[in-house]
């Protein structure tokens, strides 16, 4: 899945594929985002990014090949055969750039501040990997995973409302939610490994 | 049954709240109708001991439309579950409660044996 926002000329995108990857990719600065959108080279950066993080296994776990989703309001992403096509349009707030708009650009946030501002990975993608090292697949599928879909999905409602620190708030409080199903699992698949051994 | 396979005081509330909910009901939905009973940290340890003991399923749903990362399950309450509840209703005290009051007794006498 792909969220994306256009936020004071930049365009955002953070791509999901399960729990694998993200990216933010910043495109060439400018407060004319009619223009922006239509900057062909900016939509193949977003395009080869997705392409290059997006690994075609886990589109097939958790995308569906030839879907087309509207994700939010202005990003569509297509699955085909492994490639991902994003389109960004504008959102209706932020089409019509004024004279004024223009004046005021000077207080736009930085590429630099809103990089801080959205998280580099999708939320739980260490957990997941740590998880799946550590953990049972059984104990991971009780335990961990169902509390990670959870986060994902209130992650995701929070950034299409478009609400960048409600997401890490999310992502925050669910590092600290999930210690107790983690700690849980890990003495259960402790305890498993413990009791093949003695066999 | 095993002694160690009645549910807790807390088991209980949260199967009690997916007999409410013969469809099924997610996680985060526990959480809400438990109004503070069961915290969102422990309501899975929870469902994963149950289903353990075969007093809940769970369904796995496909993907939401548009959804990133793992569908989320639903958990359903099975026969054996409700069989169980029921008899716990029944009784009208939480089992784990009175089996912590009762064991210290039960275990002393047997030792005395």
């Amino acid at each position: 899945m792909t969220t994306g926002f256009l936020t004071g000329g930049y365009v955002t995108g953070s791509y999901m594929t399960g729990f694998r990857t993200s990216f933010i990719e910043q495109v060439p600065e400018t407060h004319d985002m009619a223009r922006l959108v239509a900057d062909t080279r900016a939509k193949m950066k977003l395009e080869k990014a997705a392409q290059t993080y997006v690994m075609p296994d886990m589109i097939n776990t958790f995308g569906t090949m030839g879907a087309h989703y509207q994700t939010s309001p202005d990003l569509i992403v297509e699955i085909q055969s492994g490639r991902v096509e994003i389109e960004a349009k504008v959102l209706p707030n932020t089409a019509a750039v004024t004279p004024a708009d223009k004046t005021k650009s000077s207080t736009a946030p930085t590429p630099t501040q809103t990089r801080a501002t959205v998280p580099e990975q999708a939320p739980g993608a260490k957990l997941h990997n740590l998880a799946k090292l550590l953990l049972t697949a059984e104990a991971y599928r009780r335990y961990v995973e169902p509390h990670l879909a959870d986060v994902y999905l209130e992650y995701n409602n929070a950034l299409a409302a478009g609400d960048v620190k409600a997401a890490n708030r999310v992502v925050w409080r669910g590092y600290f939610e999930v210690v107790k199903p983690f700690a849980y699992g890990l003495v259960r698949s402790l305890f498993r490994f413990w009791l093949q051994t003695r066999r | 049954m095993n002694r160690n396979e009645w549910p807790t005081p807390t088991e209980m509330i949260v199967m009690r709240i997916l007999q409410g909910n013969p469809s099924g009901a997610y996680g985060l939905e526990i959480v809400d109708d438990s109004a503070g009973g069961v915290k969102r940290g422990s309501v899975y340890v929870l469902l994963g001991r149950l289903e353990e003991k075969g007093f809940v399923r769970v369904l796995r749903s496909k993907k939401e439309r548009g959804s990133a990362g793992p569908a989320r399950p639903q958990y359903q309450l099975t026969g054996e579950g409700s069989r169980v509840l029921a008899a716990a209703s029944a009784i009208g005290i939480g089992i784990a409660g009175a089996r912590a009051r009762v064991r210290p007794n039960s275990m002393h006498s047997s030792r005395k044996n």
